[in-house]
């Protein structure tokens, strides 16, 4: 799988991991020491971005149910990183009711190769 | 173009031959054992996911007009096959009423390797909740 391709898959499982409620699969995605940010609060390595993905998962009630649909990625390869800026549209409802799209933002992503995958070394996740 | 090119320009032209209620078109992006799954249930083979595919577009109203929007390919290729995991939005309208989105869900798909291109072996929708 090409360099360009395994980044894509990266991007793909971040918000199927989100969607599924997955911790330990959202934070695998992440090196020891990345950094993500969430509106003004930023969370350096993966012990505080499991703390922050975790109370996420916790705050949302029984019926919840999500979808994040990424697209418009945008990714450039600098030296021994890649840089991706990804809009993002963010489905939502409770239970049975109808589905809404409740928000939109756009991700500005660094990944870093990591054994035979790519990672993510820095998210800032940004509405608008 | 890389294999998994191949396969996210297969499951584009899977949902835009979905939206353009081409019964030929999509049943011709299976291989000829493929197994479909639509909300009735299983289907198997090429010629068997055509009539189902074109009994359900006689069915609906002559002005139903649909999108689907897939995102969020996870794509693994092993050889001469392949499955992925597609994240979908379905928007739904009927005549000159509002869009409304209609269903959400997931894509759970295999493939197999044929000549230049890869074919669907098995697609599963499976949407998200009740």
């Amino acid at each position: 799988m090409s360099d360009l391709d395994q980044v894509r898959r990266t991007i793909a499982e971040h918000p199927q991991t989100l969607d599924d409620g997955d911790v330990d699969r959202y934070v695998a995605l992440f090196v020891d020491d990345a950094r993500l940010t969430a509106g003004i609060t930023e969370y350096v390595g993966t012990n505080a971005i499991r703390g922050f993905i975790k109370g996420y998962f916790d705050g949302q009630g029984p019926g919840r149910q999500t979808r994040h649909l990424f697209g418009n990625s945008v990714i450039d390869f600098d030296g021994q990183q890649a840089k991706s800026i990804s809009d993002v549209m963010v489905f939502a409802r409770d239970n049975d009711e109808a589905w809404a799209l409740t928000t939109l933002t756009r991700h500005h992503d660094t990944l870093v190769r990591s054994g035979d995958r790519w990672l993510f070394a820095a998210k800032e996740i940004r509405r608008r | 173009m890389s294999d998994e090119d191949k396969i996210r320009q297969l499951l584009a032209t899977y949902v835009q031959k979905t939206d353009d209620f081409d019964a030929r078109g999509k049943s011709d992006l299976f291989a000829e054992d493929a197994k479909y799954y639509p909300a009735s249930g299983e289907v198997v083979g090429r010629e068997a996911i055509y009539n189902t595919v074109a009994s359900r577009v006689a069915a609906q109203p002559k002005d139903l007009h649909t999108k689907h929007m897939c995102g969020n390919s996870v794509i693994s290729i092993s050889g001469e096959t392949a499955e992925a995991a597609t994240d979908y939005v379905v928007y739904r309208q009927v005549g000159a009423d509002a869009w409304q989105i209609a269903q959400i869900g997931r894509y759970y798909d295999r493939f197999v390797r044929s000549g230049d291109t890869w074919l669907f072996t098995e697609n599963r929708p499976v949407k998200l909740g009740p």
